[in-house]
């Protein structure tokens, strides 16, 4: 059976387990080439989402850096590494070649997505996550408040954990592997065992 | 030095006809002629005969049916059960695990393109990581191919090209060896979604044989597409190819689709139907 498939792993160290998973709704955003994207085309893999804007002076650059970090280092060639999604909760200034652009800096492999508030809201209110855009009287420049939290997304597009601040590129790696194992456990608990 | 001459004369011997003379020197039924050549390779190759269905070397009617030969009955017991992912050959596991941008490792530093191996842009070609198995058949083993889980075959491509030798020592000489090479790609659907298996011609093998298909007669790329009105599904196990001489297997899955087997060991020994992964399944791509 699957528990013999794999060594046993330890716990998740900071991320939190979310038992049995919230399926996420289903919203219609925009991809960085432009393209439509579904909350399905998350499927077949393990994501990391994480909300923010590109004029982001703080939080954005740093957990972007600490995922690249984690993809550059991964060092399980048995496992997948899990996509990195950046959502932008700027539709306004971050069109897809913007959000492109600025992805480059970390890696090109990372997604990223845009939609207007409204299309984004039933996501953000399924992962509680808040936005507040903060304008400056006077100025043109305005900032956007949000959560810095990282979400894992299930192949079944179910969020299955989270990690919440400080985040360290080698603890999201150890933490990810621990939170896959439980997750296929869990599916192989409800269904047929197969025997080894 | 050695190494580097050995790796270089393939690049100018006369491939081709090489491979027609061997082609008919290989079939051919004349005793007197293919004997000495089983007998020789028989024990030159130290091939195992005590578990092959027929033990008598001189009963093979050509050498290819020897090569090609078959197994007594429970000589591979099938490993777990429908979700366990089993070894395609009787091989050398060379690389295996889940390939990153698209590239499939070859050997320490060389990799190559999922796209260019597959001849395609679509399906398990275009996704970044993808979970992969090479299997390297060396002359002595058994040379038919068996499917790893159960599927239904929905298209078939062959893609001419050189026919490099697979063997360790060209494998890490020769960047894209793989794709250089001749090959015949078949894509399963399963219930854990899309596979390939590619089966990777090498020096002196004339050809492949796909059993639905018969055997594969170079010339120009093909591609055979379902036939809609004749589903063909093949169980986990069952044999689908074969090789002609010697060559290589590679699988290709969506990742999260299986686990590897731990005990598993890069280089190691396996046979048809040993357990290498179990089945998780998930839905298919969107």
């Amino acid at each position: 059976m699957l528990l013999t498939a794999e060594r046993e792993l330890p716990p998740p160290t900071v991320a939190t387990l979310l038992e049995g998973g919230a399926q996420l709704p289903k919203v219609q955003l925009i991809d960085k080439m432009g393209q439509h994207f579904n909350t399905p085309d998350l499927s077949g893999k393990f994501s990391l989402l994480f909300f923010g804007f590109t004029h982001c002076p703080d939080i954005c650059p740093l957990t972007l850096n600490v995922l690249a970090n984690m993809h550059n280092d991964w060092a399980t060639p048995t496992i997948a590494v899990p996509e990195v999604v950046f959502i932008s909760v700027d539709h306004t200034r971050d069109d897809p070649s913007t959000i492109t652009n600025y992805l480059e800096n970390f890696n090109s492999t990372f997604q990223g997505l845009s939609g207007s508030l409204e299309a984004l809201d039933p996501l953000l209110k399924s992962l509680g996550v808040l936005v507040h855009t903060q304008h400056q009287p006077g100025e043109q420049f305005y900032t956007v408040t949000h959560n810095p939290t990282i979400y894992v997304i299930s192949p079944e597009q179910k969020l299955i954990a989270v990690f919440s601040p400080p985040h360290e590129a080698k603890t999201i790696a150890s933490d990810f592997l621990s939170i896959r194992q439980h997750y296929f456990k869990s599916k192989v608990g409800h269904s047929k065992q197969p025997t080894s | 030095m050695r190494r580097s001459l050995a790796v270089w004369a393939q690049y100018i011997l006369p491939q081709r006809l090489m491979s027609i003379v061997i082609y008919h020197v290989t079939r051919c039924t004349w005793p007197a002629l293919k004997n000495p050549l089983i007998k020789w390779f028989h024990k030159y190759y130290r091939v195992n005969l005590d578990e092959a269905q027929e033990g008598d070397p001189a009963k093979y009617e050509s050498f290819n049916a020897f090569f090609t030969r078959g197994l007594k009955n429970g000589a591979r017991p099938m490993a777990g059960d429908e979700n366990t992912l089993i070894s395609p050959v009787d091989g050398y596991l060379t690389q295996f695990g889940v390939a990153k941008n698209g590239a499939l490792i070859q050997a320490k530093g060389i990799s190559y393109s999922v796209k260019e191996l597959l001849g395609e842009t679509t399906g398990l070609a275009q996704l970044t990581q993808v979970s992969y198995a090479t299997l390297y058949l060396s002359p002595s083993q058994y040379h038919r191919v068996h499917l790893p889980l159960s599927g239904r075959v929905t298209r078939t491509r062959y893609i001419p090209g050189k026919r490099f030798s697979v063997n360790e020592v060209t494998a890490s000489s020769i960047q894209g060896l793989y794709c250089h090479n001749e090959r015949v790609i078949t894509w399963f659907e399963t219930n854990v979604g899309e596979m390939a298996l590619v089966l990777v011609g090498a020096l002196n093998v004339s050809s492949i044989s796909i059993r639905w298909l018969g055997e594969i007669i170079s010339g120009k790329p093909k591609v055979w597409n379902e036939n809609k009105n004749q589903v063909q599904r093949y169980e986990r196990g069952e044999e689908i190819g074969r090789f002609n001489l010697g060559s290589t297997v590679i699988m290709i899955m969506p990742p999260e689709t299986l686990i590897w087997h731990s005990g598993l060991e890069q280089g190691q020994k396996i046979n048809v139907a040993e357990r290498i992964g179990t089945l998780v399944s998930t839905p298919k791509q969107a």
